[in-house]
């Protein structure tokens, strides 16, 4: 038998092994193709980051410099000196260490009744009973109407040992108790009346977000009012309380025009002013820029510390989901918490408000009783007169051309550093972030100086024009603006601008019709938040303005000093007035938004 | 519907703001200056018989606008300029600040190139000389005070301009005339404690001039026994008048000048006092800037303020002039003692330099600072 055996069967053949090619020329073009990709991905960032440099590091790098050496490193000026630690020894004077002692006293005490009054007020606004809830809303924010330096003015009116109107109407009933705002109360006061808003604003959103659940559930559990706040309501806004008593911290302790008006005369320096005499009064900018250098250190390490508890509060503040939150019954002290609003809204804008109005239009300018305030008749003359010099018109319309151009300006460069850190892969997002929010520690005094000695020395002839003042506002006012787009920023999805990418949209075409359509309401109000803190620029263009470019707070500042009180009562006025009208529209705008938004509430 | 309302409401409101600067007067002029100068300028330019420039200069001068620089109180140097811009017709920009941060501007501005001034006014003999260190000011001799050499400092890099007195005021609501003080040392009564008002005495040509006057002429020992009594310590004139005239001073240091103005303009209840042992002046300065734009015009400007015409508009704002064949101020109605009378101590502006610092330094010490 023959057995049929099959042919073995074989492999088959293995296909002939070449050797990969050399891949010589793929290899450079992948090269030269992650470098393009790192340039397109990373292009738009650098030049960001360039114009960022120009904007806050160049500066403070003139600053840091002038701090080391012996001579000032302003443009022409060929030998700095040479290197020195002496500058840092004026902060061991008794002088530097009184204003220290100071800045941090007035610091302190005006961040912490900022805190408690802006919170109050915001709880009573945002989660009580109290009747006139919409006159509780305005009491909290109106005072941000009036810039620092108004306030100031007004209260230097009201509250002067000798004829402030307070005193006059004291001495006039019969009361022989004197208040004097030339001390550290009345600093504390009114740097706390005017900081409020910021809290209120800040904890005004937290408080109405929360999730009442929590709180429920503790009413469920039996915990009375006082308890479920203390344990349940209290904690949770935390990081919103403890980030606006830090950023009032810093605004109070950098803050120079209210110091300057009501500490002097009562011999309260502090670091801000001690930094201006030293620049201006008794000229050793040397010293004045190491003083700088210490008080802008101190600040960012309390701002790097605000930073932290801020961002945590993303994790721990409950978004707006789910049931609105209760509203807290107060019963007995329903009015008590009214009448804490009406108090506030008096001391911090209808006082200070008719003391500029009498100072302006009363009949005689130096009273002597409180009953001089009505019977010298009122005209409209000064304020005629104020209004018609050239020089008051020509700041309003440089008040306002600075404030549209920075407003722009600002709200553009942080919707692109926004959008580079947020929104694309670039690795120089956090650079762009901390470089944003670096003017936050440095005291604007101090950045203008360094602008000052900066943008002289470049080749760009900006100098002595309206744009070095929109330089300097942009760049002082880079963190509220970048924290403004942020916030909207980080609230919308990616999503949607991914979706129309995916669709074939460009980038930009993306950002045109998608992203930034939807990020409307947080752009707007960057624009009308950036142009309301433009007009009130002051401290950052004290060293840059020249007479044809003056704005209003500087020309109101000017008046005080050469003691023209009532013509800097007058200016005040129209400028509150003109704040106002933005602050109005703002509103306007904001609800055609919300109605833009929810049609049918 | 609401949004056209709010639109139109802000625009309303823009309007009326718009407005209120529209019909406010047009900026009135000072009825300090009283006087109208004779101008002709037929050969040259020549006011009140005086010839400030020739012919050819003029012409030049007349399509300029100048540009000036300025540490002069600003009210007072308005009207010198709508004074000159009346007579001559030549337009003046200026920038004014106070001597140490415009001393800062000018060399900033220098140093990259880019001053844009043609003439500088300003105190401190040691800020001007600087100037002519740097190159900044050019040697010129104004024709009007031609023969006058003492008026010209550093071998005629800058010129005297002006004298601002510097004596001291009481408010007259809290004073009697009858009590009033009548000399520096009256200053030192006890009664005065916490009421008195003065400014730091270490920022600008008045505490220069002052700090050595009192050195010299009053009592070495003046700011130790002044600080007894605590008084408040000014950053700027101003807010120390302001102070004074509202009461919450008694006494202060005051600028003869500034005090005019506040009482015939606003009543301010304060009253000038000619002190026994004298009033204070201290100089303020004008220098041509080299290669500067508007060259003529600022010859004609300088030839002007030193010129009799020019030297009267400052005397009418207040202050003292430079040459002493003007007549003095008239302050609040009285004249002031004429500028060669032993009533008057003027600082040499050279004696700033060797002097300045020791004295800012006693001062200093008495004062704690």
């Amino acid at each position: 038998m023959t057995v049929l055996t099959r042919p073995p069967v074989q492999d088959p053949p293995a296909p002939p092994v070449t050797p990969a090619p050399a891949p010589e020329k793929p290899r450079t073009r992948s090269h030269t193709r992650i470098a393009l990709q790192k340039l397109r991905r990373e292009g738009f960032a650098m030049v960001l980051g360039t114009i960022l440099f120009f904007l806050v590091i160049l500066p403070l790098l003139y600053i840091v410099v002038a701090a080391f050496m012996t001579s000032v490193p302003r443009p022409g000026n060929t030998e700095l000196g040479r290197f020195t630690l002496e500058n840092f020894g004026i902060l061991a004077t008794e002088q530097g260490l009184q204003s220290l002692l100071n800045s941090l006293i007035v610091g302190v005490g005006s961040a912490f009744f900022a805190l408690v009054i802006g919170a109050a007020l915001a709880f009573i606004a945002a989660r009580t009973d109290a009747p006139w809830q919409k006159f509780i809303y305005t009491a909290g924010i109106a005072p941000m109407f009036f810039p620092a330096i108004v306030g100031a003015l007004a209260w230097s009116i009201l509250g002067s040992p000798s004829s402030g109107h307070i005193n006059l109407f004291l001495r006039e009933i019969g009361i022989p108790w004197t208040f004097n705002v030339n001390s550290y109360v009345g600093l504390i006061l009114v740097l706390s009346l005017y900081y409020a808003p910021y809290t209120f604003m800040l904890t005004y959103n937290s408080f109405s977000m929360m999730n009442s659940e929590l709180e429920e559930a503790a009413a469920v559990h039996g915990a009375g009012l006082g308890r479920m706040f203390r344990t349940v309501t209290l904690p949770l806004a935390i990081p919103a309380l403890a980030g606006a008593a830090i950023l009032n911290f810093v605004l109070a302790v950098e803050n120079f025009p209210v110091n300057a008006i009501l500490g002097n005369p009562g011999g309260i320096e502090t670091l801000p002013t001690y930094i201006y005499r030293l620049m201006v009064g008794d000229p050793q900018p040397n010293r004045a820029a190491a003083i700088a250098i210490a008080l802008t250190l101190a600040v960012a390490l309390v701002t790097w510390g605000q930073q932290r508890i801020v961002n945590r509060k993303r994790f721990t503040t409950l978004t707006g989901k789910g049931a609105r939150p209760k509203r807290v019954p107060l019963r007995r002290m329903r009015w008590v918490a009214t009448g804490f609003a009406i108090c506030y809204f008096l001391l911090a804008v209808a006082m200070p408000f008719f003391a500029l109005v009498f100072t302006s239009m009363s009949g005689s300018v130096y009273v002597t009783t409180f009953t001089d305030l009505f019977s010298r008749g009122f005209t409209f003359d000064r304020l005629a007169e104020a209004i018609g010099q050239t020089d008051f018109q020509q700041s309003t319309l440089n008040s306002i051309i600075l404030g549209v151009l920075a407003a722009i300006l600002g709200t553009a460069l942080a919707f692109a550093a926004s959008y580079v850190r947020f929104r694309t892969k670039s690795r120089l997002g956090e650079s762009l972030e901390q470089v944003s929010m670096a003017p936050l520690a440095v005291p604007q005094i101090v950045l203008g100086m360094g602008i000052l000695w900066a943008w002289l020395a470049l080749p760009v002839s900006v100098y002595g024009t309206i744009i070095i003042l929109v330089i300097a506002t942009v760049a002082v006012n880079m963190p509220q603006a970048y924290r403004s787009v942020s916030s909207s920023m980080l609230q919308l999805d990616s999503d949607l601008e991914n979706s129309a990418r995916m669709l074939g949209a460009g980038r930009f075409r993306a950002i045109r019709n998608v992203t930034a359509p939807l990020m409307r309401t947080g752009i707007i109000s960057t624009l009308l938040l950036l142009l309301m803190l433009g007009l009130r620029e002051m401290s950052a263009i004290l060293f840059l303005y020249t007479s044809n470019t003056r704005v209003l707070s500087i020309l109101m500042f000017n008046s005080f000093e050469n003691g023209s009180i009532s013509y800097a009562a007058a200016i005040s006025l129209v400028f509150v007035l003109i704040i106002a009208v933005l602050a109005i529209a703002t509103q306007l705008i904001g609800i055609r938004e919300r109605k833009h938004k929810n049609p049918t509430a | 519907m609401k949004i056209r309302k709010g639109a139109m409401a802000s625009a309303t409101a823009l309007l009326l703001v718009g407005s209120l600067a529209a019909c406010g007067s047009d900026e009135t002029p000072n009825s300090v200056v009283t006087d109208e100068a004779e101008v002709s300028a037929e050969e040259g330019l020549v006011i009140d018989g005086e010839t400030i420039a020739d012919q050819e200069t003029y012409e030049a001068a007349k399509g300029q606008t100048l540009t000036l620089y300025t540490g002069y109180q600003e009210a007072n140097q308005k009207v010198f300029n709508e004074a000159f811009t009346a007579d001559t017709g030549i337009k003046v920009d200026f920038v004014r600040d106070v001597t140490n941060k415009l001393s800062e501007r000018i060399l900033s501005e220098h140093g990259a190139g880019r001053l844009p001034a043609d003439v500088i006014i300003t105190s401190d003999y040691k800020v001007a000389s600087n100037y002519k260190d740097e190159g900044i000011l050019e040697t010129y001799t104004p024709a009007t005070i031609e023969g006058q050499d003492d008026l010209l400092i550093d071998d005629g890099a800058f010129a005297k301009f002006a004298n601002v007195a510097v004596t001291f005021a009481y408010n007259t609501q809290q004073v009697d005339e009858a009590n009033a003080p009548t000399s520096w040392k009256d200053l030192l009564d006890s009664e005065y404690a916490d009421k008195i008002g003065i400014t730091s005495g270490t920022a600008g040509g008045s505490s220069i001039a002052l700090n050595r006057f009192i050195q010299e002429e009053v009592d070495p020992d003046y700011w130790t026994k002044l600080a007894a009594l605590n008084p408040t310590i000014y950053d700027s004139g101003g807010q120390r008048q302001e102070a004074l005239a509202r009461g919450e001073l008694a006494v202060a240091t005051a600028g003869t000048a500034a005090v005019n103005v506040a009482v015939t303009k606003d009543n301010a209840p304060i009253a000038l006092v000619v002190p026994d042992e004298g009033l204070v002046l201290f100089s303020f300065f004008i220098g041509k800037v080299a290669e500067s734009a508007n060259s003529e015009a600022a010859q004609v400007f300088i030839n002007y303020a030193l010129s009799k015409r020019g030297q009267s508009v400052i005397a009418q704002v207040g202050d003292y002039g430079a040459r002493p064949d003007v007549e003095p101020p008239v302050a609040v109605g009285e004249p002031l003692p004429a500028l060669d009378s032993d009533q008057v101590w003027v600082m040499e502006p050279e004696a700033e330099v060797e002097y300045g610092p020791a004295d800012a330094d006693v001062w200093k010490a008495a004062f704690g600072r």
